[in-house]
C-alpha cells in the first residue's frame, strides 16, 4: 500500500497496482523504493483525490501507456470519449478542471486527454455568447476590437 | 474564464481539439482567449492542418510549401471557406464562383503518348498520370498552370489504378492493375474463356530535400481466372490486398510475397471485405462476418488459379447478424453498398471496427410512362424526380477471446434528399442522373459533407458524348451535419467548354475542393487523342 497525504491533510492508503496509473507516484516509487512515509500532494485537495482514485481503480489492470510517448506527436484529436469516461465526467466545472489539474499534476496521461477533451466538446459547435454563458466569461473587448477579430476572419462569417 | 487558472499548455491542448470555427468563437468571447490563440497561432493552425490532413486522409506534402501562419490558417480553413462560399451562392441562387486555370505541360515534355488515366493525390497539389507508353509521371501543380515534373517510372502494360490511399499522411499507395500475357506455362483451359489480372503495388513518398517523388514498388501478383469473372469487393489494407472473385477470397501480403486463397461456405455474397491483424471481416447482406487468417504460401510462380484456391473450403468464425437485411451491392455507382473500414485503435478497453452502409434510391413520377435512362431533358419537366441519400454508420466491438459474443451496434444514420429545385438550375441535369461518385467529409465526421456527383454518372461512370461537364457539391447547409434536404450549388464549367469539348478525365480532391479534368474536342475518340485541356477546377478556397 502507498500512503498519500492530501493539502488539506488528509490521509490516504491506496494499492500499488491502482496508483500506479499516475506516472508521478509510479517514478517516485521506482526511484525512492519502499517507505512508509506518506508522500505529499500539496496541490490536489481530499475530494479530488477520491475523484482521482475512482479513476484509477475502475482501470485498475489496464496496461498503462508506453512511457516513451512523445507528447507532441500528431495523433487523431476526435473527441469520442468512452460511456464510463462520460459519466465520471459529468461534475461540476469547478470539479472538472481541479481534475484536469490534479492529473497533469500527477502525470494521469490518460486522465488528463479526457478532461481537455470534455472540456474541448462544451465549447465545440457553440456561439461566443454561449462559451461566455457556459463558463461565465465577462465580454471586455470593446466593439472595435471584436470587430477587427471578426475582419480578420471573414471566412468563418458569410454563412 | 476558469481555464485562465490553468498552465498554459493545458489550455492549448484544449484548443487543440477544437475545429477552426470554433476557434474563431472561443477567440471572439473575451482577450484573454483571443491572446491565447493568436499568441501560439503558428501551432494553432499547423494543427488544425495537421488534423484536416488526418481526418481526411490527405498527403501532408501537399502543404509542406507553407511557412507562415497566414498559409497554415488559410489552407486549414479551406474546407469552411468553401462551405462559406456555397452558402452565399446557395442563397443568392447563383452557381459556385470558380476559376480555372488551364494547365500545361513544361515545354520540354514532349506527349507522344495517350494519357489512360489521372489521380489527384488527396491534398490537391501532386497529380499523377499514367500513359500508355509504360510511364507513369507525377506533377506538382504549386506553379500551375506549368506543370513541374517530380517523379516519371516505367510501369509496362499498365491497364488501371484498382486503388490508392494515402497512408500516414507521408506516402501515397498505389495498386495497379496491369494487362500482361498468360503466361505459356498455362494450358489448363482455353484461352479465350481465360483471363489474368495483374497486381503491382507502388509506395510512393515525396522528398523535400531534392523535391522528387521516390517510387518503390513490391512485386506482383497474377491472377487467372475465367474471362466472365468478376471482382466483388477490394481492400487494401496495410500490406494485405483482399480481393473477393467468384466467392473466392484471395490475400495477397504484398511485403512478404505470400498468398493464402479459399472459398467460404455458409455466407452470402459479401458486399465488402476488410480485416484487421486477426480477421477477415465480411459484410454481407444478413451482417458481419469474420474469418481468421490461414496459413500463407510464398508467391513463387508466375502465377495462381483462381479455380486451385476455389478448392479450400472454410467456414466464418464468427457471424454477427443486422437487425434486419440490407439489399447490398458493390459497385461505387450503384445506389446500396457497405464502405468500409476504418479501423480503430483501441478505445480504452474497447476495439472496434467501423463501416457504412450506403443506401440511395431514385424515384421518378411522371405524368405518363416511366422513362427510359436516354430520354430527352425536355420529357424530364414533366416529371418529378426525387432522391434519398442514407448513410447508417455501424460500430463493430469485437471481442477477441470470445469472437461470437462481440457486438454490432448502429451508432448513427443520417439521410440526405436531392432536393427538386436542382433542375432550376441553368444547365443542371435532372436528379435522375445523378449518382454520388464522390464522397468525403470535408471538415470533420460531425460537420459539413461534400459530395461530387456526375450528371451521366448513374449508368456508365462517364457523361453522355455531349452532356459532359457539371460536378456538384452538395452540403447540408448546417454547421453539423444531421441528414435533411440537401442544398445543391453546382460548379459548372464554362459555357464554351461545354459546347466544344469532351470531359475524358477527371481526378478529383473532395476535401480540399481541387480537381484536374482533362478535355478532348472528340466526342468519338477512344484512343483520346485530340487536344487535352487542364483545368484546376476548384479553386474557390
Amino acid at each position: 500500500m502507498v500512503l498519500l497525504l492530501t493539502s488539506d491533510n488528509e490521509m490516504f492508503s491506496v494499492a500499488e497496482d491502482v496508483i500506479k496509473r499516475s506516472a508521478y507516484i509510479k517514478n517516485m516509487l521506482e526511484d525512492v523504493g519502499e517507505s512508509d512515509l506518506p508522500i505529499p500532494l500539496p496541490n490536489v485537495e481530499s475530494n479530488v483525490l477520491v475523484k482521482i482514485l475512482e479513476y484509477c481503480e475502475h482501470y485498475r489492470g489496464e496496461p498503462l501507456p508506453a512511457s516513451d510517448v512523445d507528447p507532441a506527436e500528431i495523433g487523431d484529436r476526435s473527441l469520442d470519449i468512452a460511456d464510463w469516461d462520460q459519466k465520471y465526467m459529468a461534475v461540476d466545472q469547478e470539479m472538472l478542471f481541479e481534475i484536469i489539474l490534479a492529473a497533469n499534476y500527477l502525470d494521469i496521461k490518460s486522465l488528463l486527454d479526457v478532461g481537455c477533451k470534455t472540456v474541448a466538446k462544451m465549447m465545440k459547435g457553440k456561439s461566443s455568447e454561449e462559451i461566455r454563458t457556459l463558463f461565465n466569461i465577462a465580454n471586455d473587448f470593446t466593439p472595435e476590437e471584436e470587430a477587427q477579430i471578426r475582419k480578420e476572419n471573414a471566412w468563418a462569417e458569410c454563412r | 474564464m476558469i481555464t485562465s487558472k490553468m498552465p498554459l499548455e493545458l489550455q492549448l491542448a484544449i484548443v487543440g481539439y477544437l475545429d477552426p470555427l470554433d476557434i474563431f468563437h472561443l477567440q471572439l468571447t473575451c482577450k484573454h482567449l483571443n491572446d491565447l490563440v493568436e499568441g501560439s497561432a503558428e501551432m494553432v493552425w499547423r494543427n488544425c492542418l495537421n488534423q484536416h490532413c488526418l481526418r481526411n486522409g490527405l498527403f501532408w506534402p501537399s502543404f509542406a510549401h507553407l511557412a507562415t501562419v497566414a498559409e497554415y490558417k488559410h489552407a486549414a480553413t479551406a474546407p469552411i471557406r468553401f462551405s462559406a462560399a456555397y452558402h452565399k451562392a446557395s442563397k443568392n441562387k447563383n452557381m459556385l464562383e470558380k476559376k480555372g486555370t488551364r494547365l500545361q505541360f513544361p515545354t520540354t515534355y514532349t506527349t507522344d503518348s495517350t494519357i489512360l488515366d489521372i489521380y489527384l493525390i488527396p491534398g490537391g497539389r501532386f497529380l499523377a498520370t499514367f500513359s500508355d507508353n509504360g510511364t507513369t509521371n507525377v506533377w506538382d501543380l504549386r506553379a500551375a498552370p506549368t506543370l513541374e515534373m517530380v517523379l516519371s517510372m516505367p510501369l509496362e502494360r499498365f491497364h488501371a489504378v484498382a486503388y490508392s490511399n494515402v497512408v500516414d499522411c507521408d506516402k501515397v499507395h498505389i495498386l495497379y492493375e496491369l494487362d500482361l500475357e498468360i503466361p505459356a506455362a498455362y494450358t489448363a483451359t482455353p484461352p479465350e474463356d481465360t483471363a489474368m489480372t495483374t497486381h503491382e503495388f507502388v509506395e510512393l513518398s515525396f522528398s523535400i530535400e531534392d523535391h522528387k517523388f521516390h517510387a518503390q514498388s513490391s512485386g506482383r501478383f497474377s491472377l487467372i481466372h475465367s474471362s466472365e469473372t468478376q471482382i466483388q469487393a477490394h481492400s487494401v489494407i496495410g500490406d494485405k490486398i483482399i480481393s473477393l472473385i467468384d466467392d473466392v477470397t484471395i490475400v495477397w501480403d504484398h511485403k512478404r510475397d505470400v498468398y493464402a486463397g479459399w472459398k467460404l461456405e455458409g455466407v452470402s455474397t459479401p458486399s465488402e471485405i476488410f480485416c484487421n491483424e486477426e480477421y477477415i471481416i465480411y459484410i454481407t447482406n444478413e451482417g458481419v462476418q469474420g474469418i481468421t487468417f490461414p496459413e500463407y504460401v510464398p508467391v513463387t510462380s508466375d502465377f495462381v488459379t483462381l479455380a486451385s484456391l476455389a478448392e479450400t473450403v472454410r467456414t466464418p468464425t464468427f457471424t454477427i447478424p443486422f437487425e434486419r437485411p440490407y439489399e447490398l451491392t458493390r459497385t461505387d455507382l450503384v445506389p446500396n453498398l457497405a464502405w468500409g473500414s476504418d479501423i480503430c485503435v483501441p478505445v480504452g478497453s474497447d476495439r472496434h471496427f467501423l463501416f457504412d452502409i450506403r443506401q440511395s434510391s431514385f424515384a421518378v413520377a411522371t405524368t405518363g410512362d416511366p422513362l427510359p435512362p436516354d430520354a430527352d431533358e425536355d420529357e424530364f419537366e414533366e416529371s418529378e424526380l426525387t432522391g434519398t441519400l442514407t448513410i447508417n454508420r455501424y460500430a463493430l466491438n469485437y471481442d477477441p477471446q470470445s469472437p461470437s459474443s462481440s457486438s454490432l451496434s448502429l451508432i448513427s444514420t443520417m439521410t440526405h434528399s436531392w432536393p427538386k429545385e436542382l433542375d432550376n438550375y441553368p444547365q443542371c441535369y435532372p436528379a435522375k442522373y445523378l449518382s454520388a461518385c464522390y464522397y468525403q467529409w470535408c471538415d470533420g465526421q460531425q460537420s459539413t459533407v461534400t459530395v461530387w456527383s456526375d450528371p451521366g454518372g448513374y449508368a456508365a461512370g462517364w457523361p453522355d458524348a455531349g452532356h459532359s461537364g457539371v460536378f456538384m457539391s452538395l452540403l447540408d447547409g448546417k454547421e453539423h451535419l444531421k441528414g435533411g434536404e440537401v442544398q445543391i450549388v453546382p460548379l459548372v464549367h464554362p459555357h464554351e467548354v461545354v459546347n466544344e469539348t469532351f470531359l475524358v478525365e477527371k481526378a478529383l480532391c473532395p476535401a480540399t475542393a481541387k480537381g484536374v479534368l482533362m478535355w478532348s474536342a472528340d466526342p468519338d475518340s477512344d484512343e483520346w487523342e485530340g487536344p487535352w485541356e487542364w483545368f484546376d477546377l476548384f479553386d474557390v478556397v
